[in-house]
């Protein structure tokens, strides 16, 4: 892998397991993966972070859990792509809903991918290790 | 309408009776009128004659006491010759009265009285000249007297024939005239009679015909009556039963409703479970990777065992749930029916189970059904897995086949494993239910129950037939147009 094409890619992790947020801590370590990581554990939450001063205006990712209290998941969808600002906000879903209804929902409202998290640890730590790799490579808005 | 013609013509003929009735009075009334009057002739005739025949007797009884008083000069004697002359006058105004002016005894009677005046004349003369003392029977040698009595028997004469061949002509006439008129009579009463008892026929049995339209028209509208009750008491019977059908349709509208609260219940049930349960479960299964992994070198064999059980008990339980969300959602979408080619579907779903290298599927001929496409699928892979899953050990063989039956066809999944005994053939098919250990073969008992699930909700059916140490052979049948229930 070339490393001079991968940039660093600034991730918003929407989620409000705390199991799961250290889940994905716990692979990004394994990984050694350098991109810094930001955690909302609600829709609201994750709102004010995307437009607070804090979080930076370039290459952003949102790793998106549609379970989530207030605000689903879908609703924040719904407010980010009625967002002019957040509109082109790469999003990924990663959830444990394998519901056609939640599948289309999304796709609907232009998410980049839709993860189901995986039952092991292990199988965790590989699927973050592809993600960061592809997001690292990829142009973002 | 040939009816109304019909009676026309009747009734015509019932007035042309009338007529005839009417013509045949009038005609006897003119024939009685002409038969009066050639009897008033027949009778003036008679009267002529012998008026005739008495003015004749004066005129000699007269002469005779004329002669008894020239004879004898006495004047007892001339007592019929003056109680002659007035008779004689009346018998004379009589005659005139009753000889038409027209009649052929007309000039004899002129004749007559012409004759008898002079005949009264002479013999007054002759009795006037006696009475003077003259020679009155010088003046009857002479024979004027005898002369004219002469005349006047002549003429009476011939005034009598005249008028007895006129009497005889007219009562010849009347006669026939009679016999005309009684045959007349007869045969116009005889024809009348039959027209009039014809035009009674026709108008009687019209009249019965009607009478019997009537009755006939009676009788209908009655049977019409009892009809309208009978379709009123129908009516009011439908009534009733649609009333009942629409407290049942209300019931069943509720029933739905409540049926329809349940379902729904059972959808959110199946979000839960498939996704609230399956969370915690997950951070089961991570903890105990991590501390597995913070453990590092301080893992004995015994900590490393049981860490590995809890994670199979994990996924174990994920797959059930999984399953029961898998039952839940099966065939509860409503899905469009498409042509599919099934063979090529059976080769997707081998695709999509993957089986081990060492297991082998072959593929009968398979027809195009027209059907959803996810039940089908659905049901394939199931029993492929299940065929999989229980296969022989060490390289199973299965084999898929299509057979068709008159509205449905028949598909089979058979696999080479050690069978199912008889006694559990139904039992297979129940939720969670399965045969083998959990530990040695990983099964929910979820896949056969969604294979009938589906095949049941599509109008199918599903069997196995198997015998322990065979192999078994799971079939279900697909509706040639298939209709979810």
């Amino acid at each position: 892998m070339n490393t001079a094409l991968q940039k660093r890619v600034n991730i918003l992790l929407v989620e409000d397991d705390e199991l799961d947020v250290e889940n994905v801590e716990r692979a990004f370590r394994k990984n050694n993966t350098p991109n810094p990581l930001w955690v909302a554990l609600d829709g609201e939450e994750a709102l004010r972070i995307l437009r607070g001063p804090d979080y930076p205006k370039e290459r952003r990712l949102v790793l998106l859990d549609l379970n989530l209290p207030r605000l689903s998941g879908i609703e924040l969808l719904q407010e980010i792509r009625s967002d002019p600002a957040l509109r082109p906000l790469s999003v990924v879903v990663l959830t444990t809903s394998n519901e056609d209804r939640d599948r289309t929902e999304a796709y609907n409202l232009n998410v980049a991918g839709y993860m189901l998290k995986p039952l092991t640890f292990q199988s965790f730590v590989e699927l973050m290790s592809t993600l960061n790799r592809y997001w690292m490579l990829a142009e973002l808005a | 309408m040939i009816f109304a013609i019909d009676l026309r013509g009747k009734l015509f003929a019932s007035y042309a009776c009338a007529t005839l009735v009417l013509l045949l009075g009038l005609a006897t009334f003119l024939l009685t009128r002409t038969l009066d009057r050639a009897l008033a002739e027949s009778g003036r005739a008679r009267i002529v004659v012998r008026r005739s025949l008495e003015l004749e007797a004066l005129v000699l009884s007269a002469e005779s006491a004329q002669r008894g008083y020239l004879l004898t000069g006495e004047e007892r004697y001339l007592k019929p010759y003056h109680e002659a002359e007035p008779e004689v006058r009346d018998l004379l105004r009589e005659l005139e009265s009753a000889v038409d002016t027209d009649s052929p005894a007309r000039p004899q009677l002129t004749h007559l009285e012409a004759s008898v005046s002079a005949k009264l004349a002479e013999l007054d003369r002759t009795v006037e000249l006696h009475a003077s003392g003259g020679d009155g029977l010088a003046l009857v040698r002479t024979g004027e007297g005898l002369r004219l009595t002469d005349e006047i028997r002549s003429v009476v004469g011939q005034i009598a024939a005249t008028t007895s061949v006129a009497r005889l002509e007219s009562e010849a006439r009347l006669r026939l005239v009679r016999t005309f008129v009684v045959w007349l009579i007869g045969a116009g009463n005889i024809t009348a009679f039959a027209l009039a008892a014809l035009v009674n026929g026709w108008i009687s049995r019209a009249v019965s015909d009607l009478h019997a339209a009537n009755l006939d028209l009676g009788q209908r509208a009655r049977d019409l009556e009892a009809q309208a009750r009978m379709l009123s008491s129908k009516e009011q019977r439908v009534a009733a039963q649609l009333e009942e059908q629409r407290f049942l349709g209300a019931r069943l509208a509720m029933s739905n409703e409540a049926l329809r609260v349940s379902n729904t219940d059972l959808e959110q049930f199946a979000y839960v479970a498939s996704h609230d349960l399956r969370a915690p479960l997950r951070g089961i299964a991570n903890i105990s990777e991590w501390l597995e992994d913070d453990l590092g070198a301080q893992v004995t064999p015994s900590v490393k065992r049981h860490l590995l059980a809890l994670r199979g008990r994990v996924r174990r339980l994920e797959a059930l749930i999984s399953g029961i969300a898998a039952y839940s959602r099966a065939g509860r979408c409503e899905e469009a029916v498409e042509s599919i080619d099934v063979g090529r579907l059976v080769r997707q779903c081998v695709d999509l189970v993957a089986p081990p290298p060492e297991v082998t599927v072959s593929i009968g001929p398979m027809p195009t059904l027209v059907a959803p496409r996810t039940p089908l699928q659905q049901i394939f892979m199931n029993l492929l897995s299940n065929a999989i899953k229980h296969g022989a050990p060490g390289g199973g063989a299965i084999q898929v086949e299509a057979s068709e039956e008159p509205d449905k066809w028949r598909f089979s999944v058979s696999d080479n494993g050690p069978g199912i005994a008889a006694e559990y053939h139904e039992k297979i098919f129940a939720l969670f239910q399965t045969l083998a250990p959990r530990d040695k073969v990983e099964g929910t008992g979820i896949g056969l129950a969604v294979v009938k699930k589906l095949t049941d909700r599509y109008g199918g059916e599903v069997r196995v037939a198997s015998r322990r140490g065979e192999g078994a052979t799971f079939s279900f049948t697909w509706p040639k147009r298939s209709e979810p229930r």
